[in-house]
C-alpha cells in the first residue's frame, strides 16, 4: 500500500502488476524542497513520497512549475545553490540527501543516472563523445582507457547509433538532437544503474525520434531490470511507457496508482481535467482501405463544413527557396524550404499542416502572408494573386490575413503595453478612429478572448504564457480577419492552457466564419481542430486528406510512420499498436535526392530529378507517389508488450 | 511625460467602461470579478513597463544611487565652483608658489610651481575631461549605432564583412593612430574629441549589431509586418525602443573609458596643452614632483578616480537593472 | 585547422593594407615637409635629401616604393636619427619591449584566471569580495597614476626596488614595470573569468557532469575551465594591443629603452618616418598575436572551426 502525502492524502490500493513484494530500489519519503528567492521562500516540493521498484517504469506527470523535476534533481543532489531539500531519499541504504559528497559521487552516474530534457546543451561541447562516456567508466569502474572505449562503443551500438566507433571521436555539435539524446542514454547506462531518471527526455525531439527513444528506454528497462522514473507532461508518453503514474500539482501528488487506474478511473479532478485536456488521435482497429462511409469520415466532433462554402485561398505550386551561403569562394546553394505546395481553403474551413522540424511548414505560412517572397507559384486570395499586388493594395488586404505565433512572449514587443500591441493593427487600418473608440474595441476584443480588460496597460512580462497567447490572438482578431494562420500557436503552452486556447480559436472561427490554417508538429492537436490535414516532409506535400480519412487509412509510408509514432493517451490501445519504422534518417533538405527518400526505385533507376506525382486515391484524399511500404521498412516491426 | 501617461490611462479607463457598458458587459464583468465594481478599472490598470521596472531596480542599487549623487555633485562643483573662488586656472598668485593646501591662504588645494591655484586648475581640468568625454562619447555612439544598425539590418555577407572589419580593428592599437593624428595635425582639442570618438565605437557597434539582429528575428516584428505596419513605424516603434537600453548602458560605460584615454594622451603630452589643462595633464605634472609637492598629484588623482568610479557603478547598475535574464 | 588559420590570415591582410595605406597618406597630408625646420636648409641640400628619400617622386610612386620596401622588411628611413633606419632602431628596442610585455602578458593570464576561478568558487564570500575591490581598483586607476605611486612607495620610501632603468635586465628592475603593465589586465581577465565560470557552472552540461558522479576537481578541470576560458582568450587580442599602448607609458616612466619610448620620442620630435614605421610594425605584431589567439580559440571551442 502506498501512502500519498498531500491535501487529500489519497490512499491507493496497489496490489496488481507492480513488483511490490521486494523492497524499492529508490525510496523517497517526505521530501520537501524550498528555494530562497528574492521574493522570499518558495516551497517547490511539499512532502512527497516516491517508491521505485526494480524493472518498473513510474510516470511522474504534471504541468510546468509542479515541482516534478525538482523532486528528482533533489534526489540527485543537483538542486540549484539556493535550494534546500529535507526528508530522505534512500538508495542501497544510503540517504542521498545526507551522504557526504564523495559518497554521493560513487552513487550517481553509477547506481542512479539521469537523462535531461535538452539534448543540445546537456553534453559538454568541447569534449569528444568518447571522452565523456569513458570518464564514467574510469571513475566508477576503474576501467583503463582501452576497455572504457570498447564498452562505450558497445553501448553506442546498443542504442542504435550507426558507426559507433567513429562517433566516439566526434564532438556533440556534430550529432543531431536525437543522436545526442541516445548518447545521453548510452552514457547513463554504462554502469547499468538500478535507477534511471528521465526528465522530459523526448520533449525537444520530433515525434518519430521520440518513438525510437521511448522504445529504446523500454527495451533497456526490460533487459536490464532498470527502474525508470519518467518525468513528463505528455499523457501519451505515460500511456505507452509507465506501469504506475503519480500526478503532481503545486509540489504535491494529487493522485497515484497503476496506469490503467489513472487513465480509466481517475479519482482526482485535476487528473480528470488533465486527461480531458489531452488531445488525441483516433485509433482504428484495422485499416479501412475500402471507401469509408461519409458519416465515418465526417465524424470527429468538429463543426461540419458547408459544402457550398466559397474558396477563399488558393495556393498553386508554391516554392520558397533560400540561398545558403557556401564558402567564401563558392556560390551560394539553394535550399527549397517549400517545394511545390498546392491547396485550396474554403470559408470556415480548417486546414491542419503537420510535419517535423525542417518540413517547411512555418515557411509556408510566411509565404502565404507574403512575409517571405515566393520563388515560384501563386497565392491567390479571393481570386486575386497576392504576389503581383502593389504594396498599397497588399497592406489593405492584410486586414483579412492574420497570424498567431508560437512563442507568446517573443511575439509581443516587450516595450509596448499589451493594449498598444492589440491596438496596432487598428492604427494601420483604421487610422481615423479616436483613441477612446480604439480603446473600446481593444477592451471588447480582450474580453472576447478571455482577458480581463483591466490588463490593458500591462506589459507582456507581467502576464503568463497563456495570457500572452490570448493577447496574440486578440491582436490577430481585432480587425475581424477572414484568414487566420496559427503557427504552432499552442505548442509552448501547458496541456490545460492548450485546451483552453484551442477552444477559443474554435469558437472564434465559428463566430467570424474564419478560414484557419493550423500548423503544428503535434498530430493530436491538429486532429482536434482540422477538417483536412496536410502532411509535409522536407518542403513537399506527401499526403493531404480529410482528418478522419488520414488516420483511418493513411497511404504514404511517411504518414504511416508519423501516425504510428504519436503516443495515444490510452494504455491498452497504445501498447497494442504497431510501430512503423522506416529505413534511413531524416535527410538534409540540401540533398537534391531528399524528396525521393520514399521512392528509392526511381533513384536506383537514375531518375534523380523525378518529382513525385500527387494522386487522388479516395475522394479528397491526395497522396504523393511512393514505393510500397514493405520495401521501406527498417525491420519487422515489433508489437510492444 | 508622467502626467501624459496618467492622462492617457484615465482616458482609456473611461473608454473601456463606456464600451463595456455599450456591450452590456459591465454586469458580466462585475460577476466575473466577484462583484468588484467597474469603478476599480481606473485604479487597476496601471502596468509597469520594462523601463519603469529597470528604474526601480536601479534605485534599489545603493552603489548606483550614491554614484549618481556623487557624479551630480561633481558636475555641479566643476562648473559652478570656479565662479566663487578668487583664483583662475592660469594666473599665478605671486604670493604663493608651491604652497601646500591651506585654509588660511585660500588655496585649499595648494598651488603649483608657478603659483597657480590647484583647486581652480583641478576644477577646470575636470570640466575639460567631462566635455571631451561627452563629445567623444556622442561621436562614438553616433558612429557605433549607425554602423552596428546597418550591419544588423543588412545581415548576410555585408554583415559578416563589416563585423570582421570590426574584429580586426579591435586588435589594432588605436591610441597610436590618435597619436599619429596629433603629431601630424598639431594638438587640436577638437580633433582630439573627434579622433577618440571615431576610434572608440567598436564595442558599441558590436552591441547594437547583436541587438538589431536578434530583434529583427523576433516574432513581434513579423507580427507587425503581418498587420501591415510600415517599415518606418516598425523601426521607430518596435526596433529603436528596444535598442535604447543597451545603447544607454554602453554609452555610460564608454564615458569613463574616454576620460582615461584623454588623460593618457594628455599625460604623454599629446592631448590637452598649456595653458588649457585636464586631469591627465595635471596628474602628469603632479607625478613628476610627487615626492616634494605630493598634493599636486593627490587632488587631481582623487577627482579622476571618483569620477571614474561613479561612472563605473552607474554603468554596472544600469546593466544589472536592464538585465532581464535573472528574473 | 591549417585552413582555418590561413583563412583568418587572408581576412586580416586587406585590413592591414587599408591601415597602412591610411597611415601613409595621412602622413603625407601633414602640413609642411619633414625638412622644413626652424632653420631653412640650403636649397641644394634639401633637394638632395628629398631625392634620397624619394620625396621628389609622385605620391603614388612613393606609395608603391614604400609598400615594396615594406614587403622586404624595410620600414623606411628615420627623418631625425639619420644614422639608423626605422627597422634598425626598432630591432634595438624590440627585446626590451617584448620581455616586459611578454612577462606582463603571462602574469595577467595566470593571475587573472586563477583569481577569477577563486572568485567564482567563493562567490560572494570574503575572497570574492576582496577580489572585487581589487578588480575595481585595477579598472579605475590608470597605469600612469599607479606607476608613480609604486615608485614612491617601493622605490623612494621603502627602497626595496629601483625606481627605473633597465639594470641589465635584473629581476628587481623588472618587478615594477611588469606589475604596472599587468595590473589592469589582471583585473579585466579575472572579471571575465569569474563571470564566465559562474555562467558555465550553471549550464546544463555541468549538471550532466555532476549527475555522472564526477568529483568537483574533475568537473572543474575537464568540463568547466575550457569553456570558461573562451571569453578570456577572445580578450587576449585586444589585451595585446592594450599592453603595447601601456608600454608607451611604462617605458617612459621607468626609463626603459624599448620601442615604446622610441615611439614617444619620435612623436614628440615629429619624426614622421619613425612614427609611421613604428605604427606599421605594431600592427604587424598585433596581427600575428591575434592570429595565434584565434587559433587557440578554435582549439578551445571545436564549434568555431566549422
Amino acid at each position: 500500500m502506498l501512502l500519498i502525502h498531500g491535501t487529500n492524502r489519497v490512499a491507493i490500493l496497489n496490489t496488481a502488476v507492480v513488483a511490490s513484494q521486494n523492497a524499492p530500489v529508490l525510496d523517497i519519503s517526505n521530501l520537501h524542497v524550498r528555494f530562497q528567492s528574492a521574493d522570499g521562500l518558495v516551497h517547490a516540493v511539499k512532502g512527497v513520497d516516491v517508491q521505485l521498484h526494480q524493472g518498473e517504469c513510474l510516470g511522474v506527470v504534471g504541468e510546468s512549475g509542479s515541482g516534478k523535476s525538482q523532486t528528482f534533481l533533489a534526489a540527485m543532489g543537483l538542486l540549484a545553490k539556493n535550494g534546500v531539500a529535507t526528508g530522505s531519499a534512500m538508495l542501497h541504504g544510503h540517504d542521498l540527501l545526507t551522504v557526504p559528497k564523495h559518497e554521493l559521487n560513487t552513487l550517481r552516474g553509477n547506481r542512479i543516472a539521469m537523462i535531461f530534457q535538452d539534448p543540445l546543451t546537456s553534453l559538454t561541447p568541447h569534449l569528444r563523445i568518447g571522452e565523456q562516456m569513458s570518464e564514467v567508466l574510469r571513475v566508477h569502474q576503474g576501467f583503463d582507457s582501452a576497455k572504457a572505449k570498447k564498452t562505450s562503443a558497445d553501448w553506442l551500438q546498443r542504442v542504435r547509433i550507426p558507426e559507433a566507433a567513429r562517433r566516439l571521436s566526434q564532438y556533440p555539435h556534430e550529432l543531431s538532437g536525437g543522436m545526442r539524446q541516445r548518447v545521453m542514454i548510452a552514457m547513463c547506462m554504462l554502469c547499468q544503474p538500478d535507477v534511471l531518471i528521465a526528465d522530459e527526455p523526448t520533449t525537444a525531439l520530433d515525434v518519430t525520434i521520440q518513438a525510437e527513444i521511448l522504445d529504446l528506454m523500454d527495451e533497456l528497462r526490460r533487459e536490464h531490470k532498470t527502474a525508470i522514473a519518467l518525468i513528463t507532461h505528455d499523457m501519451g508518453v505515460v500511456a505507452r511507457m509507465c506501469d504506475r503514474v503519480q500526478v503532481m500539482r503545486y509540489g504535491e501528488y494529487v493522485e497515484a496508482g497503476v496506469s490503467e487506474q489513472i487513465f480509466y478511473r481517475p479519482e482526482h479532478d485535476y487528473t480528470r481535467m488533465l486527461l480531458e485536456a489531452v488531445p488525441s488521435i483516433p485509433v482504428f482497429d484495422a485499416e479501412l482501405n475500402e471507401v469509408a462511409s461519409d458519416a465515418n469520415v465526417a465524424h470527429s466532433g468538429r463543426r461540419a463544413l458547408d459544402a457550398n462554402a466559397p474558396v477563399m485561398l488558393q495556393v498553386q505550386d508554391l516554392k520558397v527557396e533560400f540561398a545558403v551561403p557556401g564558402g567564401w569562394f563558392s556560390a551560394p546553394r539553394k535550399l527549397a524550404a517549400v517545394n511545390g505546395i498546392s491547396f485550396a481553403l474554403s470559408e470556415g474551413e480548417t486546414l491542419g499542416v503537420v510535419g517535423e522540424s525542417g518540413s517547411g511548414k512555418s515557411t509556408l505560412a510566411r509565404a502565404i502572408l507574403q512575409l517571405v517572397p515566393a520563388s515560384h507559384g501563386t497565392v491567390s486570395w479571393l481570386g486575386s494573386s497576392l504576389g503581383q499586388m502593389d504594396k498599397l493594395h497588399m497592406t489593405g488586404l492584410r486586414r483579412d490575413l492574420q497570424i498567431v505565433f508560437q512563442d507568446p512572449l517573443a511575439s509581443l514587443n516587450p516595450s509596448m503595453s499589451i493594449g498598444d500591441s492589440i491596438m496596432e493593427p487598428l492604427r494601420v487600418h483604421e487610422p481615423d478612429l479616436a483613441l477612446s473608440e480604439r480603446t473600446g474595441r481593444v477592451a471588447l476584443m480582450m474580453h472576447r478572448v478571455g482577458l480581463d480588460p483591466t490588463l490593458i496597460n500591462r506589459y507582456p512580462h507581467e502576464l503568463s504564457g497563456g495570457q500572452n497567447q490570448r493577447v496574440g490572438i486578440a491582436r490577430a482578431m481585432i480587425l475581424k480577419p477572414k484568414l487566420l494562420i496559427c503557427d504552432e500557436a499552442v505548442s509552448a503552452l501547458d496541456v490545460s492552457i492548450q485546451a483552453q486556447i484551442i477552444d477559443l480559436i474554435k469558437s472564434l472561427q465559428e463566430e467570424f466564419k474564419l478560414s484557419l490554417i493550423f500548423i503544428s508538429h503535434d498530430l493530436s492537436v491538429v486532429y482536434e481542430v482540422a477538417h483536412r490535414i496536410m502532411v509535409m516532409y522536407l518542403g513537399s506535400l506527401v499526403e493531404m486528406a480529410p482528418a478522419v480519412s488520414l488516420f483511418a487509412r493513411p497511404q504514404h509510408p511517411y504518414t504511416r510512420q508519423l501516425v504510428s509514432a504519436v503516443p495515444v493517451a490510452d494504455p491498452v490501445k497504445e501498447r497494442s499498436r504497431q510501430r512503423i519504422r522506416l529505413i534511413g534518417e531524416l535527410t538534409s533538405p540540401m540533398d537534391p535526392t531528399a524528396r525521393l527518400r520514399f521512392l528509392p526505385s526511381r533513384l536506383q533507376a537514375g531518375e534523380a530529378h523525378h518529382v513525385p506525382a500527387i494522386d487522388e486515391c479516395f475522394e479528397g484524399h491526395f497522396v504523393a507517389e511512393h514505393d510500397a511500404l514493405e520495401s521501406l521498412l527498417m525491420a519487422p516491426s515489433r508489437a510492444l508488450l | 511625460m508622467i502626467f501624459f501617461r496618467a492622462r492617457k490611462q484615465e482616458l482609456m479607463a473611461a473608454a473601456i467602461k463606456q464600451s463595456m457598458a455599450d456591450a452590456g458587459l459591465a454586469a458580466v464583468r462585475a460577476q466575473n470579478t466577484g462583484g468588484e465594481s467597474s469603478e476599480n478599472i481606473a485604479t487597476a490598470i496601471v502596468g509597469r513597463s520594462l523601463m519603469q521596472d529597470a528604474r526601480r531596480r536601479l534605485y534599489a542599487n545603493k552603489a548606483a544611487v550614491v554614484s549618481l549623487l556623487v557624479l551630480a555633485v561633481l558636475i555641479v562643483v566643476a562648473f559652478a565652483a570656479p565662479l566663487f573662488i578668487p583664483f583662475n586656472y592660469e594666473d599665478p598668485d605671486w604670493a604663493a608658489f608651491r604652497a601646500p593646501p591651506s585654509l588660511a591662504t585660500g588655496h585649499y588645494f595648494g598651488t603649483d610651481q608657478n603659483g597657480r591655484d590647484l583647486l581652480a586648475r583641478t576644477l577646470f581640468g575636470t570640466q575639460v575631461s567631462l566635455v571631451v568625454a561627452l563629445i567623444a562619447t556622442l561621436v562614438s555612439v553616433f558612429i557605433g549605432v549607425s554602423y552596428g544598425a546597418i550591419a544588423g539590418f543588412m545581415g548576410g555577407r555585408i554583415d559578416q564583412a563589416m563585423m570582421r572589419f570590426v574584429d580586426v580593428m579591435y586588435a589594432l592599437p588605436y591610441i597610436l593612430f590618435v597619436i599619429l593624428l596629433m603629431v601630424i595635425f598639431g594638438r587640436n582639442v577638437f580633433l582630439l574629441f573627434a579622433a577618440i570618438g571615431a576610434l572608440e565605437w567598436l564595442t558599441m557597434a558590436r552591441i547594437v549589431r547583436g541587438q538589431t539582429l536578434s530583434i529583427k528575428q523576433r516574432e513581434y516584428i513579423e507580427a507587425a509586418r503581418a498587420a501591415g505596419v510600415s517599415n518606418r513605424t516598425i523601426i521607430f516603434r518596435h526596433i529603436v525602443p528596444n535598442l535604447l537600453g543597451p545603447v544607454v548602458i554602453y554609452a555610460t560605460l564608454t564615458i569613463p573609458e574616454i576620460i582615461v584615454v584623454e588623460s593618457f594622451l594628455s599625460y604623454l603630452g599629446f592631448g590637452i596643452q598649456e595653458p588649457l589643462t585636464s586631469l591627465g595633464t595635471l596628474i602628469a605634472e603632479g607625478a613628476d614632483v610627487l615626492e616634494v609637492l605630493p598634493w599636486l598629484l593627490w587632488f587631481p588623482a582623487s577627482f579622476l578616480i571618483t569620477l571614474l568610479l561613479s561612472l563605473l557603478f552607474i554603468g554596472d547598475g544600469l546593466r544589472d537593472a536592464f538585465d532581464t535574464r535573472d528574473q | 585547422m591549417l585552413s582555418f588559420a590561413l583563412k583568418r590570415l587572408l581576412t586580416t591582410i586587406p585590413v592591414l593594407w587599408i591601415a597602412i595605406t591610411a597611415c601613409f597618406f595621412i602622413l603625407r597630408l601633414a602640413p609642411g615637409g619633414p625638412f622644413d625646420g626652424e632653420r631653412p636648409l640650403p636649397e641644394a641640400v634639401k633637394r638632395n635629401l628629398e631625392a634620397h628619400y624619394n620625396l621628389d617622386k609622385s605620391l603614388i610612386e612613393q606609395y608603391f616604393i614604400y609598400l615594396g620596401n615594406l614587403l622586404q622588411g624595410d620600414l623606411g628611413p628615420s627623418f631625425i636619427n639619420q644614422d639608423f633606419s626605422v627597422s634598425e632602431q626598432l630591432l634595438i628596442g624590440l627585446p626590451y619591449t617584448l620581455i616586459v610585455g611578454g612577462l606582463a602578458f603571462a602574469l595577467s593570464i595566470i593571475v587573472g584566471v586563477l583569481a577569477g576561478i577563486a572568485g567564482s568558487l567563493y562567490r560572494n564570500r570574503l575572497p570574492d569580495v576582496a577580489l572585487g575591490a581589487f578588480i575595481l581598483a585595477g579598472l579605475v586607476i590608470p597605469n600612469f597614476l599607479v606607476a608613480p605611486i609604486l615608485q614612491l612607495v617601493f622605490g623612494l620610501q621603502l627602497k626595496w626596488l629601483p625606481v627605473g632603468g633597465w639594470g641589465e635586465g635584473a629581476v628587481t628592475h623588472l618587478v615594477l614595470p611588469v606589475t604596472v603593465l599587468a595590473l589592469p589586465h589582471v583585473a579585466r581577465i579575472s572579471r571575465l573569468t569569474r563571470g564566465a565560470m559562474i555562467e558555465v557552472m550553471h549550464s546544463n552540461y555541468i549538471r550532466t557532469a555532476r549527475s555522472k558522479g564526477l568529483s568537483d576537481m574533475r568537473l572543474l578541470m575537464r568540463h568547466a575551465i575550457k569553456p570558461a576560458l573562451t571569453p578570456v582568450v577572445s580578450y587576449l587580442g585586444p589585451a595585446a594591443s592594450y599592453l603595447l599602448t601601456g608600454s608607451l607609458v611604462v617605458e617612459t616612466i621607468f626609463g626603459l629603452p624599448g620601442i615604446g619610448r622610441y615611439f614617444i620620442n619620435a612623436a614628440l620630435n615629429r619624426d614622421y618616418g619613425m612614427v609611421l614605421g613604428t605604427v606599421v610594425f605594431y600592427m604587424l605584431l598585433i596581427i600575428v598575436l591575434n592570429l595565434i589567439v584565434d587559433i587557440v580559440y578554435a582549439w578551445l571551442d571545436p564549434r568555431v572551426r566549422h
